[in-house]
């Protein structure tokens, strides 16, 4: 259950800068989400994640056609886009908190290990279900239909799934980790990938800040 | 399962029936002593205007209200409302015609209607909705949970920093040490989540112009209702407002029937312009083809309490139209070139709660019937007194500013023409939150029976001879100050 695995580190920092450089397209896509309500109103896509009703996600995706048409289908293909993009960030975020718990794991001994281990392969659940989301909205935008209750309940249990296994992976293992380096059981070596990370998110913020207004 | 109301519930209740035995010992059996009005249908029912106040689910006591009017033989010729009175009025005018009475259809809708499902927002905006009004100690267990998550943040840093101590010293301690990190990530996750589940709610609401509730699920069912009694469009709805059965006039009456007429009127507050707007007689500022707009949209409009509802929205407004123009410059004094595209309407309270000044025509000297009005008054008699004003918390402070500014148009109306207030009832709802969508059904026939026994009260004491001689003196002496001499 508990998996050692070598270079841990260097594997985390590939998942961190996928997923970034997903994050980083996925936001500029964002920008373009517009649908008809009453009146023209922009979204994101937890409004799509965590809708108040299967009613309220059809009109939200059934308000994109209701708009002009260059900008109904601008904010549309955005709209696809991110989904498809997101089976790109899906392995960055999932696998860099599968590696995060796995290394916790490694680090405690006993039962403890086995939560950790447990949160580490509860990510790749998390990812599946991730999938199943971005199939769906992807088969609703093609052909919109509102969803049964049945189906709109199990989307629910679905969403909280994933960003329960998620938060709940990444904030512990997080916070275990930073113990070790607090009390600094850590060995130096891995100090390097540290600095590699702090690149990656220095660069991550710069690109962000000057793609800011890209569309 | 809780058994569901009937509308025998509501008026088969010792309260309901005992307020028409006072009614019917004071003016016989069948009614016949009461005098409210000096028009009359072949049937003997006595027509009066009837205009009701907004009031949210105190709505339900202007049924209560209505009903004990439409047994004691009254009829309704002009009917105006505002919010929850535009509910109620918008029903009285679709059902039948205007011989029929219609209270005992508007309690089988009522029984059949769930009040909540109106509040149909985001499920957690409804579920904090409905505990912050329905449970009283809500607010109490929020200021609770705060400080028991931020205490818990408190004591597990605290525990933090102890055990990193601790851990150098003791090795055994490390995996606590490691548990008390993770606790405490815990507890700031659940702060985070807090925090930009807020944030995020907040911006939904930013998108939905500040409205809680989308208040479709309300207007699909007034659509439905009018549906269901032929109204379809504007046209459906005028024409049953102003059909009018043979009416005459009691012979001691000098004046005529001939200019008589029926109409329905909805108050709603329009932003934009920022103009108080009667619908549906001032639709043609939105579309050439009235026909275009569902008359549900008025009452819609009428009862958009804001951030509890969301705004009603009319967009596309032929501003190009000469039609459209031409009623912008009739209703409104605004030029084509101010015209705008998009109005944004939010409840008609928030100008006119009490429109019974839309009855008042300066040309008629003696009246033939008179204006009733229904108040709903759900202060608390004991905070009236201003010794408190000291003292009022902000919240307080910004609700009585507010409601100087909403009530005092229409208030200035029946100081000046006092006689009007003679033909106002009002009904005590002290204790009802008028956001309370989660009534339960002993609520629901307590506010009943409260407008009921009101209602009772109103015409025992309602004296039309002397309504009709202060109405006759009040416009006398204006036309005489108004001759150019004076």
């Amino acid at each position: 259950m508990i998996l050692f695995i070598a270079d841990t580190w260097c594997f985390f920092l590939i998942c961190l800068a996928v997923l970034l450089s997903a994050t980083i397209v996925m936001t500029i896509q964002s920008r373009n989400f517009v649908t008809m309500g009453q009146v023209k109103k922009e979204f994101s896509i937890f409004d799509l994640e965590f809708p108040m009703s299967g009613k309220a996600l059809f009109h939200l995706i059934t308000g994109i056609d209701k708009l002009p048409s260059a900008e109904g289908a601008r904010s549309k293909n955005a709209l696809k886009g991110q989904l498809y993009v997101d089976f790109i960030y899906m392995p960055g975020v999932y696998l860099a908190i599968f590696l995060l718990c796995m290394k916790t794991a490694t680090k405690i001994h006993g039962a403890g290990g086995y939560v950790f281990a447990v949160l580490a392969w509860l990510q790749l659940v998390a990812w599946l279900g991730d999938i199943i989301e971005n199939v769906f909205l992807l088969l609703k935008i093609s052909n919109p239909q509102e969803p049964s209750v049945t189906i709109f309940k199990a989307y629910q249990v679905l969403e909280f799934i994933k960003w329960g296994s998620a938060t709940k992976g990444f904030i512990c293992s997080c916070f275990a980790l930073l113990f070790f380096f607090i009390t600094g059981k850590y060995t130096i070596h891995s100090l390097n990938y540290f600095y590699w990370m702090l690149l990656e998110l220095s660069l991550f913020g710069l690109i962000t800040y000057l793609t800011r207004k890209v569309k | 399962m809780a058994k569901k109301l009937k509308p025998e519930d509501y008026y088969n209740h010792p309260d309901v029936t005992g307020s028409l035995k006072k009614l019917q010992d004071k003016f016989g059996e069948d009614y016949k002593g009461l005098l409210v009005s000096d028009t009359l249908d072949a049937d003997g029912h006595q027509y009066v205007n009837l205009v009701q106040k907004g009031g949210g689910v105190l709505g339900i006591a202007l049924v209560g209200y209505t009903y004990i009017l439409e047994m004691a033989g009254i009829r309704f010729l002009r009917l105006a409302g505002t919010s929850a009175g535009a509910i109620n009025t918008a029903l009285m005018c679709v059902i039948g015609d205007k011989k029929t009475m219609k209270s005992n259809t508007i309690l089988e809708y009522l029984c059949t209607m769930d009040f909540f499902s109106f509040v149909d927002g985001h499920p957690f905006a409804r579920l904090l909705i409905k505990s912050f009004i329905a449970n009283k100690s809500f607010k109490k267990r929020i200021s609770i949970s705060i400080v028991v998550i931020f205490g818990f943040l408190i004591l597990f840093s605290i525990l933090d920093i102890l055990l990193l101590g601790l851990a150098n010293k003791y090795p055994s301690l490390t995996i606590w040490g490691v548990w008390s990190f993770v606790l405490t990530g815990l507890d700031i996750l659940l702060i985070l989540v807090a925090v930009l589940y807020g944030t995020y709610l907040f911006g939904r609401l930013k998108a939905c112009g500040y409205g809680i509730n989308p208040g479709i699920a309300f207007y699909e069912w007034i659509k439905e209702k009018m549906e269901a009694n032929d109204v379809h469009n504007v046209t459906d709805l005028n024409r049953k407002a102003e059909a009018l059965p043979a009416l005459s006039l009691r012979p001691t009456n000098s004046g005529t029937i001939a200019s008589l007429k029926g109409d329905v009127t909805f108050i709603t507050s329009e932003l934009v312009t920022e103009n108080k707007i009667e619908l549906p007689l001032m639709c043609d500022l939105f579309r050439a083809d009235i026909n275009e707009i569902h008359p549900a949209a008025f009452v819609r409009s009428s009862m958009s309490i804001p951030v509890f509802f969301e705004s009603y929205i009319i967009n596309k407004i032929p501003t190009d139209n000469k039609d459209v123009q031409a009623a912008w410059d009739k209703h409104l004094k605004i030029k084509p070139e101010s015209i705008p595209e998009t109005v944004r309407f939010v409840d008609g309270g928030m100008l006119s709660n009490f429109p019974i000044n839309i009855f008042y025509n300066p040309k008629v000297i003696e009246p033939r019937l008179p204006a009733f009005g229904i108040d709903l008054d759900d202060t608390d008699p004991k905070k009236n007194d201003g010794n408190d004003a000291p003292q009022w918390d902000l919240g307080s402070y910004i609700w009585r500013l507010f409601n100087t500014v909403r009530y005092y148009y229409d208030k200035d109306f029946l100081d000046k023409n006092a006689v009007f207030q003679k033909g106002v009832g009002s009904i005590q709802l002290f204790g009802t939150n008028w956001l309370n969508f989660f009534l339960k059904d002993e609520e629901k026939l307590a506010m009943f029976r409260k407008g009921a026994l009101a209602a009772a009260s109103f015409l025992c004491d309602f004296d039309w001879l002397q309504y009709q001689k202060e109405r006759m003196a009040m416009q006398t002496e204006l036309n005489r100050k108004m001759k150019p001499e004076n």
